[in-house]
């Protein structure tokens, strides 16, 4: 670190921006696998794990510019902790992590307009099961 | 020490998300924190807790099967030497809901970042944290900064004080 850097806020946030920046790359290129590993945890019932790697995506994507895949992981962790106001369908379960592998499909070629879409059409069905999402 | 001002500071991670870990020090190293250390585990932390003089700790709050608010209240009970009951701590969470929040408040924890955060959030935070921080309180039921944040509501308040005087004569 330069010691000689300017620092008002705005410095620092940019820098910090910057930062993130390297490290998303890395989040986005293991992205896909960590979906992928949290897919075969679901089709196990290891309940406990997905809840586990539902919580770390959730808690990591926004950061890295995907707002979406933490929303969709917020409702996956909550409905396998039981956390939820009405029991959800398991076709909905299914649909959720269908989409949710689509739009983490192809990292490097992000498509913003087609996961708008796809999380527009599901919201109201995943709000129908968790109010707070 | 002032967050425009970091390099000689130190300030201590837990996280057992290595992820995270990562962005939090990326973000840290970029505001220019001079020193910057990571434990994976609370056992690692209670230990650094007790041989390094610390400027500010983020821990998160589900730390395997313990919970960083343990790690809080150890640190409210100033049971270690190089640091005070008053080191500023901030919690890291994805869990937002209020019952978390009112734990997180009264095991004595200085601010809440909910996760995913940006660097302007933990910038955020380390402001008040650091640079405005609340009231201390010590009494035989809570130890920590004041839970409410209004600085001052006795203005215009001309009723009893009890509290307040009883709170100032021990």
């Amino acid at each position: 670190m330069d010691e000689n850097l300017p620092n008002t806020k705005e410095q620092m946030i940019a820098r910090a921006d910057m930062a993130i920046k390297k490290v998303a790359g890395e989040f986005s290129d293991n992205l896909n696998q960590r979906v992928s590993e949290m897919d075969a945890a679901i089709l196990k019932n290891d309940k406990d794990q997905v809840v586990k790697m539902a919580y770390e995506l959730e808690t990591e994507a926004a950061t890295f510019g995907w707002p979406r895949v933490t929303r969709l992981c917020k409702w996956l962790r909550k409905v396998f902790d039981s956390d939820y106001d009405s029991k959800p369908d398991p076709e909905l379960v299914l649909k959720t992590l269908n989409i949710l592998k689509t739009m983490v499909n192809d990292t490097a070629n992000k498509d913003e307009e087609r996961d708008q879409l796809l999380f527009k059409e599901l919201y109201p069905d995943l709000k129908k099961v968790i109010s707070d999402i | 020490m002032e967050l425009g001002d970091l390099k000689e500071s130190k300030i201590l991670i837990v996280d057992s998300n290595i992820f995270i870990a990562k962005t939090l020090f990326s973000i840290l190293e970029a505001f220019g924190v001079g020193k910057i250390l990571v434990c994976e585990t609370l056992n690692e932390a209670e230990k650094k807790l007790s041989n390094t003089k610390l400027d500010c700790v983020f821990v998160d709050f589900m730390m395997g099967n313990r919970s960083g608010l343990n790690f809080i209240k150890k640190v409210r009970e100033g049971k270690s030497v190089k640091n005070e009951q008053t080191l500023p701590i901030i919690l890291n969470t994805g869990m937002t809901d209020i019952d978390t929040i009112i734990m997180a408040r009264d095991a004595g924890v200085t601010e809440v970042i909910s996760k995913p955060f940006s660097p302007d959030q933990v910038f955020q935070k380390m402001e008040n944290a650091i640079n405005n921080p609340r009231a201390f309180i010590d009494v035989e039921e809570y130890v920590g900064p004041n839970r409410r944040r209004r600085r001052d509501s006795s203005e215009g308040w001309d009723g009893e004080n009890n509290r307040r005087q009883s709170a100032a004569s021990e």
